[in-house]
Protein backbone atom coordinates (compact mmCIF):
# COMPACT_ATOMS: atom_id res chain seq x y z
CA UNK A 1 0.00 0.00 0.00
CA UNK A 2 1.50 3.35 -1.07
CA UNK A 3 1.49 5.50 2.12
CA UNK A 4 4.50 7.56 1.36
CA UNK A 5 5.88 10.50 3.41
CA UNK A 6 8.71 12.94 2.52
CA UNK A 7 12.14 11.55 1.81
CA UNK A 8 15.07 13.22 3.52
CA UNK A 9 16.17 14.70 0.18
CA UNK A 10 12.73 16.31 -0.33
CA UNK A 11 12.78 17.80 3.17
CA UNK A 12 16.24 19.28 2.66
CA UNK A 13 15.18 20.72 -0.70
CA UNK A 14 12.14 22.38 0.89
CA UNK A 15 14.26 23.83 3.70
CA UNK A 16 16.68 25.23 1.13
CA UNK A 17 13.81 26.74 -0.85
CA UNK A 18 12.38 28.32 2.31
CA UNK A 19 15.83 29.74 3.06
CA UNK A 20 16.07 31.27 -0.41
CA UNK A 21 12.58 32.79 -0.19
CA UNK A 22 13.31 34.28 3.24
CA UNK A 23 16.57 35.68 1.90
CA UNK A 24 14.70 37.30 -0.97
CA UNK A 25 11.86 38.76 1.13
CA UNK A 26 13.97 39.84 4.15
CA UNK A 27 14.63 43.37 2.79
CA UNK A 28 10.91 43.92 2.31
CA UNK A 29 10.10 42.62 5.78
CA UNK A 30 12.76 44.89 7.29
CA UNK A 31 11.26 47.86 5.45
CA UNK A 32 7.84 46.86 6.71
CA UNK A 33 9.01 46.74 10.33
CA UNK A 34 10.79 50.10 9.99
CA UNK A 35 7.65 51.61 8.48
CA UNK A 36 5.54 50.18 11.29
CA UNK A 37 7.78 51.67 14.01
CA UNK A 38 7.92 54.98 12.13
CA UNK A 39 4.13 55.06 11.76
CA UNK A 40 3.60 54.44 15.44
CA UNK A 41 6.04 57.07 16.75
CA UNK A 42 4.85 59.55 14.14
CA UNK A 43 1.22 59.03 15.16
CA UNK A 44 2.16 59.45 18.83
CA UNK A 45 4.00 62.75 18.42
CA UNK A 46 1.43 64.20 16.01
CA UNK A 47 -1.34 63.34 18.48
CA UNK A 48 0.51 64.77 21.53
CA UNK A 49 1.66 67.84 19.59
CA UNK A 50 -1.80 68.70 18.32
CA UNK A 51 -3.45 68.05 21.68
CA UNK A 52 -0.86 70.10 23.62
CA UNK A 53 -0.97 73.03 21.20
CA UNK A 54 -4.79 73.12 21.16
CA UNK A 55 -4.91 73.03 24.93
CA UNK A 56 -2.42 75.89 25.36
CA UNK A 57 -4.07 78.10 22.73
CA UNK A 58 -7.51 77.58 24.27
CA UNK A 59 -6.34 78.42 27.80
CA UNK A 60 -4.30 81.46 26.76
CA UNK A 61 -7.24 82.93 24.84
CA UNK A 62 -9.09 83.17 28.15
CA UNK A 63 -6.73 85.75 29.67
CA UNK A 64 -8.63 88.90 30.63
CA UNK A 65 -5.78 91.33 29.98
CA UNK A 66 -2.03 91.80 30.30
CA UNK A 67 -2.26 92.47 34.04
CA UNK A 68 -3.51 88.90 34.55
CA UNK A 69 -0.05 87.65 33.53
CA UNK A 70 2.21 86.65 36.41
CA UNK A 71 5.26 85.10 34.67
CA UNK A 72 6.34 85.54 31.06
CA UNK A 73 9.65 83.98 30.13
CA UNK A 74 10.57 82.09 26.94
CA UNK A 75 10.07 78.77 28.74
CA UNK A 76 7.36 79.51 31.28
CA UNK A 77 4.07 81.36 31.13
CA UNK A 78 1.73 81.90 34.11
CA UNK A 79 -1.51 83.82 34.17
CA UNK A 80 -5.04 84.06 35.57
CA UNK A 81 -7.90 83.04 33.32
CA UNK A 82 -11.12 85.05 33.08
CA UNK A 83 -12.58 82.91 35.91
CA UNK A 84 -9.46 83.68 38.06
CA UNK A 85 -8.10 80.13 37.72
CA UNK A 86 -4.31 80.18 37.87
CA UNK A 87 -2.57 78.49 34.95
CA UNK A 88 1.13 77.77 34.40
CA UNK A 89 2.66 76.26 31.29
CA UNK A 90 6.29 75.18 31.49
CA UNK A 91 8.86 72.56 30.57
CA UNK A 92 10.45 70.13 33.02
CA UNK A 93 12.91 67.77 31.36
CA UNK A 94 11.02 66.32 28.42
CA UNK A 95 7.63 66.99 30.02
CA UNK A 96 5.25 69.78 29.08
CA UNK A 97 3.44 70.82 32.24
CA UNK A 98 -0.03 72.38 32.53
CA UNK A 99 0.01 73.33 36.23
CA UNK A 100 1.10 69.97 37.69
CA UNK A 101 -0.42 67.87 34.88
CA UNK A 102 1.62 66.49 32.04
CA UNK A 103 0.40 67.33 28.52
CA UNK A 104 3.18 65.32 26.84
CA UNK A 105 6.51 63.73 27.74
CA UNK A 106 7.99 63.98 24.26
CA UNK A 107 9.37 67.54 24.33
CA UNK A 108 12.80 68.13 22.90
CA UNK A 109 15.05 68.60 25.93
CA UNK A 110 16.09 71.36 26.20
CA UNK A 111 14.32 73.83 23.95
CA UNK A 112 11.07 71.98 23.26
CA UNK A 113 8.87 74.86 24.42
CA UNK A 114 9.22 78.50 23.53
CA UNK A 115 6.92 81.47 24.11
CA UNK A 116 7.25 84.78 22.29
CA UNK A 117 5.22 87.74 23.55
CA UNK A 118 3.76 90.14 21.01
CA UNK A 119 2.08 93.56 21.27
CA UNK A 120 -0.99 94.74 19.36
CA UNK A 121 1.10 95.33 16.22
CA UNK A 122 2.43 91.74 16.35
CA UNK A 123 5.91 93.03 17.30
CA UNK A 124 7.93 91.30 20.01
CA UNK A 125 7.60 93.09 23.33
CA UNK A 126 9.26 92.79 26.73
CA UNK A 127 6.73 95.01 28.47
CA UNK A 128 4.04 93.13 30.36
CA UNK A 129 1.35 95.77 29.79
CA UNK A 130 1.83 95.65 26.01
CA UNK A 131 1.36 91.90 25.61
CA UNK A 132 -1.69 91.07 23.48
CA UNK A 133 -0.65 87.78 21.85
CA UNK A 134 1.55 84.80 22.64
CA UNK A 135 3.32 82.82 19.95
CA UNK A 136 3.88 79.19 20.97
CA UNK A 137 6.55 76.96 19.52
CA UNK A 138 6.57 73.25 20.36
CA UNK A 139 9.24 70.78 19.29
CA UNK A 140 8.48 67.14 20.01
CA UNK A 141 10.72 64.19 19.35
CA UNK A 142 10.48 60.45 19.73
CA UNK A 143 12.77 57.88 18.18
CA UNK A 144 13.73 59.12 14.73
CA UNK A 145 10.63 61.29 14.38
CA UNK A 146 10.30 64.93 15.30
CA UNK A 147 7.56 67.50 14.98
CA UNK A 148 8.00 71.26 14.95
CA UNK A 149 4.76 73.18 15.59
CA UNK A 150 3.94 76.87 15.87
CA UNK A 151 0.73 78.68 16.66
CA UNK A 152 -0.48 81.92 18.18
CA UNK A 153 -3.07 82.84 20.79
CA UNK A 154 -4.60 86.30 21.03
CA UNK A 155 -6.29 87.48 24.21
CA UNK A 156 -10.00 87.67 23.50
CA UNK A 157 -11.00 89.89 26.43
CA UNK A 158 -8.89 93.05 26.26
CA UNK A 159 -9.55 96.02 28.56
CA UNK B 1 -9.44 1.68 1.17
CA UNK B 2 -8.97 5.50 1.11
CA UNK B 3 -5.76 6.66 -0.42
CA UNK B 4 -3.71 8.78 2.03
CA UNK B 5 -1.34 10.89 -0.02
CA UNK B 6 1.33 13.31 1.26
CA UNK B 7 2.08 16.71 -0.41
CA UNK B 8 4.25 16.59 -3.46
CA UNK B 9 7.32 18.81 -3.66
CA UNK B 10 5.69 20.86 -6.41
CA UNK B 11 2.66 21.63 -4.22
CA UNK B 12 4.89 22.79 -1.37
CA UNK B 13 6.93 25.00 -3.69
CA UNK B 14 3.76 26.60 -5.09
CA UNK B 15 2.42 27.33 -1.60
CA UNK B 16 5.72 28.92 -0.60
CA UNK B 17 5.63 31.18 -3.66
CA UNK B 18 2.06 32.24 -2.82
CA UNK B 19 3.05 33.02 0.78
CA UNK B 20 5.99 35.12 -0.36
CA UNK B 21 3.74 37.11 -2.74
CA UNK B 22 1.40 37.84 0.20
CA UNK B 23 4.27 39.00 2.43
CA UNK B 24 5.59 41.21 -0.36
CA UNK B 25 2.24 42.94 -0.92
CA UNK B 26 1.73 43.55 2.82
CA UNK B 27 5.21 45.09 2.99
CA UNK B 28 4.33 47.42 0.11
CA UNK B 29 1.11 48.41 1.90
CA UNK B 30 3.08 49.43 4.97
CA UNK B 31 5.37 51.61 2.92
CA UNK B 32 2.34 53.39 1.45
CA UNK B 33 0.89 53.86 4.93
CA UNK B 34 4.06 55.52 6.18
CA UNK B 35 3.82 58.14 3.42
CA UNK B 36 0.28 58.76 4.64
CA UNK B 37 1.48 59.53 8.15
CA UNK B 38 4.02 62.00 6.78
CA UNK B 39 1.08 63.87 5.21
CA UNK B 40 -0.63 63.92 8.61
CA UNK B 41 2.38 65.72 10.07
CA UNK B 42 2.37 68.32 7.27
CA UNK B 43 -1.36 68.95 7.79
CA UNK B 44 -0.85 69.32 11.56
CA UNK B 45 1.95 71.87 11.14
CA UNK B 46 -0.03 73.75 8.47
CA UNK B 47 -3.11 73.89 10.70
CA UNK B 48 -1.07 75.46 13.54
CA UNK B 49 0.34 78.03 11.14
CA UNK B 50 -3.12 78.73 9.69
CA UNK B 51 -4.49 79.39 13.20
CA UNK B 52 -1.58 81.73 13.83
CA UNK B 53 -2.30 83.61 10.60
CA UNK B 54 -6.01 83.82 11.43
CA UNK B 55 -5.29 85.24 14.90
CA UNK B 56 -2.93 87.85 13.45
CA UNK B 57 -5.43 88.74 10.74
CA UNK B 58 -8.50 89.09 13.00
CA UNK B 59 -6.52 91.47 15.24
CA UNK B 60 -6.65 94.05 12.42
CA UNK B 61 -10.39 94.60 12.75
CA UNK B 62 -13.01 94.94 10.00
CA UNK B 63 -11.45 97.84 8.09
CA UNK B 64 -7.89 96.54 8.29
CA UNK B 65 -8.46 92.99 7.06
CA UNK B 66 -7.61 92.66 3.39
CA UNK B 67 -6.54 90.00 0.92
CA UNK B 68 -2.84 89.26 0.61
CA UNK B 69 -0.70 87.39 -1.88
CA UNK B 70 1.23 84.30 -0.70
CA UNK B 71 3.98 85.03 1.86
CA UNK B 72 6.51 82.44 3.04
CA UNK B 73 6.78 81.73 6.75
CA UNK B 74 10.20 82.37 8.28
CA UNK B 75 12.54 79.40 8.88
CA UNK B 76 12.14 76.63 9.95
CA UNK B 77 8.69 76.78 8.35
CA UNK B 78 9.99 78.17 5.05
CA UNK B 79 8.46 75.36 3.01
CA UNK B 80 5.08 76.73 4.10
CA UNK B 81 3.41 79.90 2.84
CA UNK B 82 0.21 81.68 3.73
CA UNK B 83 -2.43 83.50 1.81
CA UNK B 84 -5.41 85.54 3.03
CA UNK B 85 -8.49 85.96 0.84
CA UNK B 86 -11.22 88.40 1.91
CA UNK B 87 -14.67 88.58 0.33
CA UNK B 88 -17.58 90.87 1.12
CA UNK B 89 -20.60 88.64 1.62
CA UNK B 90 -24.34 88.81 2.07
CA UNK B 91 -25.17 87.87 5.70
CA UNK B 92 -28.14 85.83 4.47
CA UNK B 93 -25.86 83.78 2.22
CA UNK B 94 -22.21 83.71 3.20
CA UNK B 95 -21.26 82.21 -0.16
CA UNK B 96 -22.68 85.13 -2.13
CA UNK B 97 -20.11 87.81 -2.88
CA UNK B 98 -21.56 91.32 -2.94
CA UNK B 99 -20.42 94.88 -3.48
CA UNK B 100 -18.39 96.25 -0.49
CA UNK B 101 -20.85 99.12 -0.07
CA UNK B 102 -23.83 96.79 0.33
CA UNK B 103 -22.65 94.81 3.34
CA UNK B 104 -20.98 94.94 6.73
CA UNK B 105 -19.75 91.34 6.56
CA UNK B 106 -16.37 90.07 5.44
CA UNK B 107 -15.51 86.42 4.99
CA UNK B 108 -11.85 85.74 5.76
CA UNK B 109 -10.17 82.65 4.33
CA UNK B 110 -6.66 81.73 5.44
CA UNK B 111 -4.89 79.11 3.32
CA UNK B 112 -1.55 77.57 4.22
CA UNK B 113 0.38 75.96 1.39
CA UNK B 114 3.20 73.44 1.64
CA UNK B 115 5.50 73.51 -1.40
CA UNK B 116 2.76 75.44 -3.24
CA UNK B 117 0.06 72.84 -2.47
CA UNK B 118 -2.82 74.03 -0.25
CA UNK B 119 -3.00 71.78 2.83
CA UNK B 120 -5.02 73.75 5.40
CA UNK B 121 -7.78 76.32 5.01
CA UNK B 122 -9.55 78.18 7.84
CA UNK B 123 -12.55 80.44 7.37
CA UNK B 124 -13.95 83.12 9.67
CA UNK B 125 -16.48 85.92 9.52
CA UNK B 126 -15.87 89.54 10.56
CA UNK B 127 -18.55 92.18 10.93
CA UNK B 128 -18.44 95.95 11.21
CA UNK B 129 -20.58 96.02 14.32
CA UNK B 130 -19.61 99.06 16.39
CA UNK B 131 -22.26 99.00 19.10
Amino acid sequence: MGRKGFTLIELITVIVIIGIIIGMTAPFITTMLDAWVFNRTERDIVFSGRMSMNRMVREIRQIRNASSITTFTPTEFSFLKIDNTSITFGQSGNRLLFNSDELTNKLQNPGGLNFTYLDENASITGLLNNIRMVRIRLILESGDSSLDLESLARFRNPG
Amino acid sequence: MKKNKAFTLAELAISLVIISICVFSVALMYQQASYGSFNTQVITVATGLAEETMEETLRLGYAGINSSSPVNFPAPFDSYSRQVAVHYVNPANLDAYVDPLQTEYKRVEVTVLHNAVAVATLTSLVTNYTG
